[in-house]
C-alpha cells in the first residue's frame, strides 16, 4: 500500500479541535502518520473541499434476523431501486432495507465508513456476523438485546449484581457484540403473554422486578465490565402520546451513577420517545422538556431518529410497539419471540408531510437536535430504517444547517403541526464543525473508538472529502449544494485506501467488525452455573452459541478488564 | 399434541388427538376454528368431514393452553387455495392471541433450505427464484422461478447443488432439466446425479466440512467438521469457487483475445 497525502483541505477534526484550517493530512499502512513519503506517494488534490474524519453511525438497522425477515417481507420495497453490477462492485436492491453489499456501497458513497447495528438477538449473532462479513468497506458491530434476558432478569431481580455482569461479560464474548443494548424493558417479556409495561414502576410479570431496576442494574454492570459505550437505551412506551415524561424517569433513574461528565446512559432515538399529550389528538412535542433535562445534565448522550416523509419499513425488538404500528396503519406486519431473550416487530410505513402527528414528529426530531445545545451529546441518526432510510442523511444535514432548509418543507407540510412546531422561533444553524461532531466525531467518542471520528496521528485513515468550499459557500442558504455535496463523498478514504472517487466505488474492501473482549476473573467459576441455564432455557446448546472469532471475517477486539 | 392431515401418519399415531380432514379442504377447516375461537355459530353439522362439536372442543383447547404452536407444511401450501390457507392460519393464530400466547412456523424440509432462503434475502434482497439475467436481482415467482423455467423449456443448463429436483419437480421441468448440460455437486447419488453430465461428489457438512445451517425458526446452528473427507472430495463451497475462479479466468481471457 503507497502512502497516500490529502492536501490543502478544510480539516473539521472536532475531537483535536480543528475547525476548517487548511491542512495536509499524510496516510500509511492504514493510519494517519506525521509525514508521508517514498517514490510512489500518492496526492489528493483537496483544495477548495471539506476534509472530515468517515462517518460514524451509532445507530442504524443494517444487518441480523430482524432486516432480513424485513427484506423477505417487502419484495415491492426493492423492485424501483437496484444497483447494478459494476466492475468493481456486485449487484443489490435498496431501498429501505437494502441487501447488504447495497448498504456498504451506499454508505460509503456519503463518506461514512463505520456503521454499528443496535438489535442483535444473542441467539442469532452468527447470523448477523455472516452479514457483516457481506457487507463491504464499512467497520461494524452489533449490540446484543439484553434488557429482556430471563438470565438477566433473575439476576436483577435478586440483586445479584455481579453474576449479571459475569453473564453480559460472557454474552459479549459469546455473541461479539460490543454494547449493551435495552429495548423496552421488561416490555418484551410482558408482550410473550400479550402484556405491556405502563411505566418504570410496573412489574414484570412472573419476575418481580420493574424496568427502573432493569435500566439501573444493567447500568451498574455497564460500569463494573468498563464498557467502551453506555448502555444504549431504547425506552419503554416509546411511540406513545406522553411518553416524555417515561424518557425522562429513564435518564434521571441513573443520575445517582454518573461519575464527573462522562455519561452513563444513551437514550437512543430520541424523537420517537419525546411526544406529549393524552392521545393522538393531543398529541404534542415533549422536545422542550428532553431539551432542558439535556441542557442541565451530562450523564445522558442521545440520537435523533430524524423523520423523514417517506415510505419506510419499520423495524425494533419492541414487539407491543410495533403491534400498535401494525394497528394504526393496516399494514402487512411480522411479529416475532425469540425464546428467552427478546421480541421482534416490522411494519411498513409511510411518514406523510399532511398527518398532523408524522409532520409533529419531523419537527420534534429537529427541535432536539437544535434545543440540545452541546452538540456531542445528540447525534444525527434516522434510527435507519425506522424514521426514513439512511441514504436521507445528507438532507438532515441541510436541515440542522439551514433554517431555510427546514422553511421550505414547513411550508408544504401539515398547517396545525407547522403552528405549533418550535422551529419556527429557533434560529440556531449547525456549523460544519457542529456537522462533524454531530455525524462522526461524537458518535465515535460516545462509542468509545479511539482510533475513530479524528484524524490525528495514529488514527484510522477513514476519512471523507466532501466537494463543498466553506469560504464560498454559506450552508444556511446554499443548503441544496451542501446536500449534493454530503450525498456524494468526492472522496472516501477507507483504511488508507480510496474505496470512493466522485460518489463512484473505486475499491471494495473488508470492514471490520468490533467488539468487546471482557476479562474477568470468574469466568471458570461461573460456567457450570451457565451451562445449566442453557440445559434449562434453550434449545441450543451452550457450544453452540459461541460465535468463535475465526467465524468474523476481520475481527477487532477492544480489550476490557472488568471490576469482577 | 393435535394432528391434522388427510391420512393417518406415524405422527398421529403419537399424537393426543387426529382430525381427519377431507382433501383440499383445510380452508374451509381453518376458517370454521376462526368463527369458533371469535365466539360465533356455526350452522352446519360438519365441516370438511369434521364434526362441529370435535371442532368445537379443540378450539376450546386452543383457546385455553398457556402456549401453543401451528405447524405447518407443504400439505396446507401447495392444496388447493395455497397461499390463502396460510393467510387464514396467520389469521387463526391473530385471534388466537386474544386470549392466549400461540404462534405459527412453517416446516421446512430438506436440510438447510431455510439457510438458503436467509442467505440469498441478505445478498439480494429476496429469498428464492432470484435472476440476475439483468445486472440486477429480479424476482418474480412464477416468471423466474426454477420450475417455471424448466417447464416453459427457456434454460440452457442446470446446476443443481445439493437438491434433487428430478424426483420433487413436475416431470415436464425435470424432463428439461436432464435434455440440457446437468451438473450436479452433491455427496449423496440422487436421481438428479444418475442423469446428470458431470457429478462432483461433494464432502458431506456437518461431518466432513463445517458450516452453518439455520434451523426453522431461522435460529444459526454451527456445523462441525469430525473426520477428514475422501482423498479428492471437496467441500461444496470449494468446488464452486474453483469453478468461479476459471470461468473468471475463460472470460478474462476471451476479453483479452477480443
Amino acid at each position: 500500500m503507497s502512502d497516500l497525502l490529502i492536501k490543502n483541505g478544510f480539516v473539521y477534526d472536532p475531537l483535536n479541535k480543528i475547525d476548517g484550517e487548511i491542512m495536509d493530512l499524510a496516510i500509511r499502512n492504514g493510519k494517519i502518520v506525521e509525514k508521508a513519503e517514498g517514490n510512489n506517494l500518492k496526492i489528493v488534490d483537496a483544495s477548495g473541499m471539506i476534509v472530515m474524519p468517515g462517518g460514524v453511525d451509532i445507530h442504524s438497522h443494517i444487518a441480523g434476523a430482524k432486516v432480513n425477515a424485513g427484506r423477505m417481507l417487502r419484495p415491492e420495497d426493492h423492485f424501483k431501486d437496484v444497483e447494478v453490477k459494476t466492475e468493481k462492485t456486485r449487484s443489490g436492491v435498496g431501498r429501505s432495507i437494502p441487501s447488504t453489499f447495497t448498504t456498504g456501497y451506499r454508505y460509503a458513497r456519503m463518506g461514512y465508513t463505520t456503521v454499528f447495528d443496535p438489535a442483535m438477538p444473542a441467539l442469532k449473532a452468527r447470523h448477523t456476523h455472516e452479514e457483516f462479513n457481506d457487507t463491504p468497506i464499512i467497520d461494524t458491530a452489533a449490540y446484543p438485546l439484553l434488557g429482556d434476558s430471563w438470565f438477566v432478569l433473575e439476576c436483577l431481580a435478586e440483586d445479584k449484581i455481579e453474576e449479571c455482569a459475569a453473564y453480559v461479560a460472557w454474552t459479549m464474548n459469546a455473541t461479539k457484540g460490543y454494547v449493551v443494548k435495552v429495548v423496552n424493558p421488561g416490555g418484551l417479556e410482558a408482550w410473550g403473554f400479550g402484556r405491556n409495561m405502563r411505566n418504570i414502576d410496573d412489574t414484570v410479570p412472573n419476575f418481580n422486578i420493574t424496568p427502573r431496576e432493569i435500566v439501573h442494574g444493567l447500568c451498574k454492570v455497564n460500569e463494573l465490565l468498563h464498557m467502551p459505550h453506555t448502555i444504549h437505551v431504547h425506552t419503554n412506551n416509546l411511540g406513545k402520546p406522553g411518553n416524555y415524561v417515561t424518557t425522562l424517569e429513564t435518564m434521571k433513574c441513573v443520575e445517582d451513577l454518573a461519575r464527573g461528565d462522562k455519561p452513563v446512559i444513551h437514550i437512543t432515538h430520541c424523537q420517537f420517545s419525546a411526544f406529549k399529550g393524552h392521545d393522538w389528538r393531543t398529541f404534542a412535542s415533549g422536545s422542550e422538556e428532553i431539551a432542558k433535562y439535556m441542557n442541565n445534565h451530562s450523564h445522558v448522550t442521545t440520537d435523533m431518529g430524524q423523520v423523514i416523509f417517506t415510505n419506510t419499513t419499520t423495524m425494533t425488538a419492541d414487539g407491543p410497539f410495533q403491534f400498535i404500528l401494525y394497528q394504526l396503519s393496516g399494514n402487512k406486519w411480522i411479529n416475532g419471540d425469540v425464546e428467552t431473550e427478546t421480541s421482534t416487530g416490522i411494519v411498513p410505513f409511510t411518514y406523510s408531510r399532511k398527518s398532523y402527528v408524522h409532520a409533529t414528529q419531523w419537527s420534534i426530531g429537529l427541535e432536539l437536535a437544535l434545543l440540545i445545545k452541546d452538540p456531542w451529546k445528540i447525534y444525527l441518526t434516522t434510527d435507519h430504517p425506522n424514521a426514513g432510510p439512511f441514504i436521507y442523511y445528507p438532507r438532515v444535514i441541510s436541515w440542522l444547517t439551514s433554517r431555510a432548509a427546514r422553511e421550505a418543507v414547513m411550508k408544504k407540510m401539515n398547517r396545525r403541526a407547522r403552528e405549533k412546531s418550535l422551529l419556527s422561533s429557533i434560529d440556531r444553524e449547525y456549523t460544519f464543525y457542529e456537522v462533524a461532531i454531530a455525524t462522526r466525531a461524537g458518535q465515535a467518542r460516545a462509542l468509545g473508538l479511539k482510533n475513530k471520528g479524528h484524524l490525528g496521528v495514529g488514527a484510522d485513515a477513514d476519512l471523507a472529502i466532501y466537494n463543498i468550499n466553506p469560504t464560498i459557500v454559506e450552508p444556511s442558504k446554499d443548503f441544496k449544494l451542501v446536500r449534493k455535496a454530503f450525498k456524494h463523498a468526492a472522496y472516501t478514504v477507507k483504511g488508507g485506501e480510496i474505496v470512493v472517487k466522485d460518489g463512484e466505488i473505486v475499491k471494495s474492501v473488508d470492514g471490520k467488525t468490533f467488539w468487546v473482549e471482557t476479562e474477568t476473573s470468574c469466568a471458570d467459576e461461573f460456567a457450570p452455573r451457565l451451562k445449566q441455564v442453557f440445559e434449562d432455557y434453550y434449545t441450543v446448546k451452550y457450544e453452540n452459541y459461541i460465535v468463535p472469532e475465526h467465524h468474523l471475517a476481520v475481527s477487532c477486539p477492544v480489550h476490557t478488564k472488568a471490576e469482577i | 399434541m393435535i394432528v391434522v392431515d388427510v391420512r393417518r401418519t406415524r405422527t398421529a399415531d403419537i399424537a393426543d388427538y387426529f382430525l381427519k380432514v377431507e382433501p383440499n379442504k383445510d380452508y374451509e377447516v381453518l376458517e370454521a376454528l376462526r368463527a369458533l375461537v371469535r365466539d360465533e355459530e356455526i350452522d352446519v353439522d360438519q365441516v370438511a368431514g369434521i364434526p362441529v362439536k370435535t371442532l368445537e372442543d379443540l378450539a376450546d383447547i386452543m383457546m385455553s393452553c398457556k402456549f401453543g404452536v401451528i405447524f405447518f407444511g407443504l400439505g396446507l401450501t401447495m392444496s388447493a387455495g395455497k397461499l390463502r390457507n396460510v393467510d387464514t392460519a396467520i389469521s387463526l393464530v391473530r385471534d388466537l392471541n386474544r386470549y392466549t400466547k400461540f404462534m405459527i412456523m412453517p416446516m421446512r424440509g430438506h436440510f438447510n433450505v431455510t439457510g438458503a432462503n436467509v442467505v440469498y434475502s441478505w445478498q439480494t434482497g429476496y429469498p428464492y427464484a432470484v435472476d440476475f439475467s439483468r445486472g440486477y436481482p429480479r424476482y418474480n415467482p412464477g416468471e423466474t422461478s426454477v420450475v417455471d423455467i424448466l417447464a416453459r423449456g427457456e434454460s440452457d443448463a442446470g446446476l443443481v447443488v445439493a437438491s434433487d429436483p428430478v424426483a420433487h419437480f413436475p416431470k415436464a421441468a425435470a424432463e428439461n432439466l436432464v435434455k440440457k448440460p446437468l451438473i450436479v455437486v452433491d455427496p449423496e447419488p440422487t436421481a438428479t446425479s444418475l442423469l446428470a453430465d458431470v457429478v462432483f461428489p461433494s464432502a458431506f457438512v456437518g461431518l466432513e466440512a463445517e458450516g452453518t445451517a439455520y434451523r426453522m425458526d431461522h435460529v444459526p446452528l454451527p456445523l462441525k467438521k469430525v473426520v477428514e473427507p475422501p482423498n479428492g472430495c471437496l467441500s461444496d463451497v470449494d468446488v464452486l469457487q474453483r469453478i468461479l475462479d476459471r470461468v473468471r479466468k475463460i472470460r478474462r481471457e476471451k476479453v483479452e483475445a477480443a
